[in-house]
């Protein structure tokens, strides 16, 4: 696990919450060096940054201020040929089946809700990525 | 009776001659008298054959009186009545009569009273007699007898009571049953018109009156009336009472005869009945749900009111069309998203359920199945936006099989949402806080950071714990109020000035050195009625908003305003004015929802509560909040009460 995570050095990783406390510890979580972090406070900037940057990763709220909520953005980025490969984690406080569903229908790879906790979803994304590896 | 001398008796003696001419003479003035009678006058010899006629019987028989004299009576005579005349020849009473049948010279049988008186003066004895017409008065006598042979056949039920009007002796026969429904024996009431016209009820004589009197001038060619009769034990029973009329060949009524029925059971079956309709007729009109029936072939039968209001769909149009042409023009009025299923709810299974406007292959089955059995949501477009509960109540065998309701649910529908929105809402913003608490702390647990940045992130802990203890507070806080509905709060008389000075002191903003502008309160302070520890908790949010939202500084106010209303007295409002970043229109239409935050980054914190609590303690308060708001500018809020006197009045003249 580790020669291959070696292996990916630079993968990139977008942030997307409006929440400035949550996007720090996001970015607390995953600063030991692999990735190469952008953050974004809403769906607009989220897209842009995801259009600009191709991330391998987008941690993406869903309740978000402006005219697009983090569903959406989904949609989009798992709609859009360049960017559909992009390994997008749902990261909300809405717990209900429903909310679920929305995020399994927006095409979401996988959907954690908050609180969560960092050691695990560190597990979870690296256990994503291992499982890719050729 | 006039007597006829025989001549022959008579010339028997010259000693009699003087006596014979006198009887001569006597004789032609009675001929004379005798051709002008309208009876027949008749003399018989002792074989019985004619010796005398007078004129009528040429005009009554149309026979010639030489082709009769002579000739045996009895040849006249009907056949069937020939029995009789025997009989009647026989006997000895000096006078008697007997009605019999004579055949007229066209064959025709017309019927007589023969009297007859035995001749015994002379030696030769004979009789003599008259015969008078009463073919009329037999007619109508045997035709009356038919009718009401007739009439007992087709009319009378084995319990109906009997009665027998004679219209020209005014004579009245009530039958023993007749007199049994009304609870009396044969001889305890007379058989008589008053005593059924006495015992008619009120309200319903006029009317039996009228039925009578309609069959008697032939307006109805019977008769016909339901009325009431007083029974012995004083109530009423509803009688049914028929009758025919007979009447004589000139159509003068002789007889009037019927029966009576006593229908009380039914009439209260049926009334009982008729005022079941009435109220079920009045529960359906004035009913607030749609209902429709169903009739057995599928047919709908009938719509109320309601359903009508409810779906915008005219009751003319809908009687009389199938079942499937109603469900297709519900269908036509219904939100597109949500498509109306007619379907019965045990097929409900196999629906390509569209419930949430998802694409249903991707949405779990269990998630279609929210109806429970014999109920569906019906979701309207049109007339307006409608969410209708259906139920469908089927019935066995009954003329109406189906019947359906529709409630008008929206406002449930409405409040369901918002209560899960409220709770989903809820859970979220205490996640949110939760997250950073939970996350930064297990890094702390399981990395190394340096003392800066350790010390940074407990501060955020800190920070978060803090706001969803202040989160959970304020919840509570508004679920007591809610739920106590201000029985807890304790009113009394509050100083003004006291009220503010204490908010303001109370109001602690770490790390703030900004003061709030006191209005210098120069006069007595005015006072209202209230719970002072909930006012102040109420006012203390208003000013921390009013702090947080002018990050930038600029003063904020606090003051009081006053005027005097007519109908409520003299008003005072407390004010709090920032300079700060203020509100949109559209921001200050929300400032009372639970949870909603003008700002959302953050950047503030706070729960989302404060302005709801303070417009729960405002409301039990009976006082009102007005907020004028600028965006870019600030916000002016004012918490209205109306002002008591010292006197503990309501009301103080401004010129007193």
């Amino acid at each position: 696990m580790k020669t291959l995570m070696d292996d990916e050095k630079h993968q990139t990783m977008l942030i997307v919450d409006d929440n400035g406390d949550l996007r720090r510890l996001l970015r607390l979580t995953f600063g030991y060096g692999k990735y190469k972090i952008f953050e974004a406070e809403n769906g607009r900037d989220a897209l842009n940054l995801a259009i600009r940057e191709n991330p391998d990763v987008i941690l993406l709220d869903i309740m978000m201020p402006g005219e697009l909520d983090g569903l959406q953005v989904c949609r989009m980025i798992k709609a859009s040929e360049d960017l559909k490969h992009c390994c997008v984690i749902l990261l909300t406080a809405r717990g209900q089946k429903s909310d679920y569903d929305k995020g399994e229908e927006a095409g979401a790879d996988f959907y954690i809700t908050k609180p969560f906790s960092p050691v695990d979803l560190i597990e979870v994304i690296e256990s994503k990525r291992f499982m890719e590896a050729p | 009776m006039r007597i006829i001398e025989e001549k022959e008796n008579a010339l028997h003696t010259q000693a009699n001659y003087r006596l014979v001419e006198a009887l001569s003479a006597s004789e032609a003035r009675y001929r004379g008298l005798l051709e002008n009678l309208s009876e027949v006058v008749y003399a018989l010899d002792n074989r019985l054959r004619i010796t005398f006629l007078n004129r009528a019987w040429v005009t009554l028989m149309g026979f010639e009186l030489d082709k009769s004299l002579g000739r045996p009576l009895k040849e006249f005579i009907f056949s069937e009545d020939h029995f009789k005349i025997d009989a009647l020849f026989r006997e000895d009473k000096a006078t008697k009569h007997e009605e019999i049948r004579l055949i007229s010279s066209d064959g025709t049988a017309i019927w007589f009273d023969i009297s007859v008186r035995q001749e015994s003066s002379g030696l030769d004895s004979g009789f003599s007699g008259t015969l008078i017409n009463i073919n009329e008065r037999k007619l109508a006598t045997l035709a009356l007898k038919a009718s009401e042979e007739r009439y007992q056949m087709v009319a009378c039920a084995a319990n109906d009571g009997i009665w027998d009007w004679d219209l020209i002796t005014d004579k009245v026969y009530l039958s023993p049953r007749w007199k049994a429904q009304l609870g009396y024996d044969d001889q305890e009431i007379e058989s008589s018109f008053s005593t059924w016209y006495s015992r008619v009820h009120p309200q319903d004589i006029d009317e039996a009156m009228s039925a009578v009197m309609d069959c008697l001038e032939g307006r109805t060619p019977h008769y016909e009336s339901l009325h009431r009769l007083r029974h012995r034990d004083g109530s009423y029973r509803w009688i049914f009472d028929r009758g025919v009329v007979l009447r004589d060949t000139a159509g003068i009524p002789l007889r009037l005869a019927g029966s009576h029925a006593d229908v009380t059971l039914l009439k209260s079956v049926e009334d009982a009945l008729v005022i079941r309709e009435r109220e079920l007729e009045a529960i359906f009109s004035i009913s607030p749900d749609g209902i429709v029936t169903v009739t057995r072939e599928g047919l709908v039968s009938s719509v109320n009111p309601a359903f009508e209001t409810l779906t915008g769909l005219n009751k003319k149009e809908l009687v009389g069309i199938a079942e499937g042409e109603l469900n297709a023009r519900l269908a036509m009025i219904c939100d597109k998203r949500f498509p109306f299923e007619p379907d019965e709810p045990d097929s409900a299974t196999n629906r390509p359920g569209n419930l949430f406007g998802l694409d249903s292959r991707k949405v779990r089955p269990q998630l279609l199945r929210r109806r429970s059995y014999g109920e569906s949501m019906i979701r309207l477009s049109r007339p307006k936006v409608r969410v209708l509960k259906r139920l469908v109540r089927r019935m066995q065998g009954q003329e109406i099989s189906k019947v359906m309701y529709f409630r008008d649910v929206t406002i449930e529908t409405e409040v369901d949402r918002m209560k899960s929105e409220f709770l989903s809402t809820a859970a979220h913003e205490l996640r949110t806080p939760m997250a950073s608490v939970y996350g930064f702390s297990e890094l702390l647990l399981m990395r190394k950071f340096s003392p800066e940045a350790t010390h940074e992130i407990l501060q955020t802990i800190h920070s978060q714990s803090s706001s969803l203890v202040k989160m959970l507070n304020e919840l509570l806080d508004l679920a007591r109020i809610e739920a106590r509905a201000g029985r807890d709060f304790v009113f009394a008389e509050i100083n003004v000035h006291e009220l503010i000075r204490r908010s303001v002191a109370g109001l602690m903003v770490p790390g703030d050195a900004r003061k709030v502008k006191l209005a210098r309160f120069k006069s007595k302070s005015p006072k209202i009625l209230g719970d002072a520890e909930k006012l102040q908790q109420a006012l203390t949010n208003v000013l921390s908003n009013a702090y947080k939202y002018s990050p930038h500084g600029g003063e904020i106010e606090v003051r009081t305003d006053t005027y005097l209303d007519v109908d409520l007295g003299r008003r005072i409002a407390i004010t709090v004015a920032d300079h700060g970043v203020g509100m949109t229109q559209e921001q200050l239409s929300h400032v009372y929802e639970r949870f909603w935050r003008a700002d959302t980054s953050g950047k503030y914190p706070g729960t989302g509560l404060g302005m709801s609590l303070v417009k729960e303690i405002m409301d039990i308060h009976q006082a009102e909040i007005e907020i004028l708001s600028t965006f870019g500018l600030g916000t002016t809020v004012k918490l209205w009460f109306t002002q008591i006197t010292d006197q503990g009045e309501t009301y103080e003249d401004p010129h007193g």
